[in-house]
């Protein structure tokens, strides 16, 4: 289904393995880096969008207080709130939609070109088409397989029980890059509220979820999620860097229309 | 917008995810990740039918033993490397068994069973990755290659390891054992050559592909294909290279040579015949489905030299009959599934294992193709 990303992917990895060293993480690593270039717009809208709703948190608690027992007009109060702040509660969904079939298609490229079994890598070879332009990439497949003694194209092993490192690598930095993008929770006063319980429920289950497939998956995939969420964070501190010059909070809620 | 969604779609999204991720690439049932392969030896016929390892009457395929013997009861794993079949009485198979349940790992395994009647001899599970193509025998060693990327002499006896040598890369193909010499290629794109005893290093051919099957031995030359899309001629005493033939794409089965002429198959299901001396081309043929596309071809030819014949088993599950003069394909018989491995010829019939289809194995009339009998066979309506 997803043929269309996953070989172009797959003989890009080939095109970077060939020129970083014929080193796979490196190339992992560097294919990560370029999709995430690649598909920065739709994670900054969604960076954008959840720093905006931190930013608004206090404003949201007030209103709670104030409506907490008419839900409708809490609700209303709140999408009015959002749209004066030009801020769409669902705009971060968009781009994790768009980021999952890119996540899925990078992993199936990993292991087309690192493949733990001999139908893969068969399947493979009749979409390489790099070698028809550069022939001197002719007999690149299989990529190199091991790093750090680990391989790459299998999942963690009690064999090589160093590799299990990876999915903690994968949760810690996956728990990091969530505990940036959540709204704090200290500000608000009322910890107990739906929202910060989602909130922390979320810090806590993305990052276990991540851990888990690169405990089932193939370690070249613990790679790209290591890379991945440094990334995130990378971009995280910069928008933060640069949005020192926007509107405050108080600034957007003065603009709510008075009754 | 409804208040509940805007708060769970982030873990509805990623539950999505993590269902998405955990299927993709993955079927239920039984799957295989690799292809099974069988040997005839006089009347008999050894497959690894992916779900046992079978003892079959050649001629009528009639099973005479099975190893497990109760599949529901006893699993040993998913049977894929050809069986090697010993002159002391045992058969040699390698299966893929996954455990843990959780979090699952699987486990590799060599069995040596008793070939009268399938009973276990022994077992050897000290790999750490796929067994492929199946081992060789020679002396008192079975010898066999792993996609951990060791190979293993196992003493025939007991299954102890007698020496292991270590590549740089997975071994899928099957080591050529002559003499006092193991000849075995590697995904690291070097063909070793190693001393049956103790495994000691003799020479390494080291070229710009992986080399992915048996060598093939004629008149003191090796003849192999690789994944830099070319046929090597190697000096089987040092290990130096004779002649090259460049072709169009990977070459992953192993060549048949005969009466001075090489015959390999790249993976895009072109056939080469080669001369044997220089590796000048004599004639090549591209097989086509019957909708005329291009075959993909997994597996070397295998040769009936008594019908002047080349057999490929192509990856839509056809069996194409080749007349080896001109390559002219005089039949070229359908099956349900994948022919990912080397057919095998004995007397009249030819044999075909195949995965992922109804009959895992099947028997061909040598000259005229009819199906002489299938493994399992077809239901009736």
């Amino acid at each position: 289904m997803l043929d269309f990303i996953i070989y172009p992917f797959a003989n890009l990895l080939l095109l970077l393995y060939a020129y970083l060293g014929h080193q796979t993480v490196v190339a992992i690593a560097a294919l990560t880096i370029l999709i995430r270039l690649l598909i920065l717009p739709l994670t900054l809208s969604q960076q954008k969008s959840a720093q905006k709703m931190q930013e608004l948190q206090p404003e949201i608690e007030k209103l709670r207080e104030k409506y907490g027992d008419d839900q409708e007009k809490l609700a209303q109060k709140q999408m009015e709130l959002w749209r004066k702040a030009g801020v769409n509660p669902a705009g971060g969904c968009l781009p994790l939609i768009i980021q999952l079939p890119i996540m899925i298609a990078l992993y199936r490229a990993i292991i087309f070109c690192v493949p733990s079994t001999p139908l893969q890598l068969f399947q493979f070879s009749g979409h390489i088409f790099i070698d028809e332009w550069l022939p001197s990439l002719t007999g690149l497949v299989p990529l190199q397989s091991t790093f750090l003694g680990m391989d790459l194209g299998q999942s963690p092993s009690p064999v090589q029980w160093w590799s299990y490192s990876l999915p903690i690598l994968v949760f810690a930095t996956s728990w990091l890059q969530q505990k940036l993008l959540s709204p704090s929770t200290a500000s608000t006063g009322d910890g107990g509220s739906q929202a910060e319980m989602m909130s922390q429920q979320m810090q806590i289950m993305m990052p276990l979820m991540f851990g888990f497939i690169s405990l089932q998956y193939a370690t070249g995939l613990s790679i790209y999620f290591i890379i991945s969420n440094l990334f995130g964070m990378a971009q995280y501190y910069f928008i933060r860097t640069n949005r020192e010059g926007d509107e405050e909070p108080e600034a957007i809620a003065k603009k709510r229309p008075k009754k | 917008m409804n208040q509940a969604w805007i708060k769970r779609w982030p873990v509805v999204l990623a539950m999505l995810a993590a269902l998405v991720l955990a299927t993709s690439g993955c079927a239920g049932g039984v799957s295989a990740s690799s292809w099974t392969g069988l040997t005839v030896v006089g009347d008999r016929l050894y497959a690894a039918d992916l779900q046992q390892a079978r003892a079959m009457d050649a001629e009528s395929g009639e099973t005479i033993w099975t190893f497990p013997r109760n599949l529901e009861e006893d699993s040993r794993g998913l049977f894929y490397a050809t069986p090697a079949v010993g002159d002391d009485g045992r058969v040699f198979f390698a299966s893929q068994l996954t455990t843990g349940g959780f979090l699952s790992q699987r486990e590799s395994i060599v069995w040596a069973l008793d070939i009268e009647d399938g009973r276990e001899l022994w077992r050897f599970e000290g790999a750490a990755g796929m067994y492929v193509e199946g081992g060789a025998l020679g002396g008192d060693l079975f010898v066999i290659g792993n996609g951990d990327g060791h190979v293993y002499a196992l003493d025939r006896e007991d299954g102890s390891v007698s020496w292991t040598f270590e590549t740089e890369h997975r071994v899928w193909a099957t080591p050529l054992i002559v003499e006092d010499t193991v000849y075995v290629g590697s995904m690291d794109r070097t063909l070793y050559a190693l001393d049956l005893d103790d495994g000691e290093l003799q020479w390494a051919f080291s070229k710009d592909g992986a080399f992915g099957a048996q060598p093939t031995l004629a008149d003191g030359t090796l003849y192999i294909g690789a994944f830099d899309d070319a046929v090597y001629a190697v000096d089987v005493e040092t290990g130096d290279e004779r002649w090259a033939f460049q072709g169009e794409d990977w070459f992953w089965g192993s060549p048949a040579v005969s009466e001075g002429v090489v015959y390999a198959v790249d993976v895009k299901g072109r056939v080469y015949a080669l001369d044997a001396e220089d590796g000048e081309e004599i004639w090549h043929k591209f097989l086509v489905s019957d909708q005329n596309q291009p075959v993909p071809v997994r597996a070397g030819p295998t040769l009936d030299s008594d019908n002047g014949r080349l057999f490929v088993s192509a990856q839509n599950g056809s069996l194409y009959a080749l007349d080896i003069a001109d390559g002219f394909v005089d039949w070229s018989v359908p099956a349900e599934g994948r022919g990912l491995s080397e057919p095998a010829v004995d007397g009249s019939l030819v044999y075909q294992s195949l995965v992922l289809g109804t009959a895992r194995v099947r028997a061909l009339d040598a000259v005229e193709g009819r199906e002489a009998w299938a493994f399992p066979q077809p239901e009736e309506d």
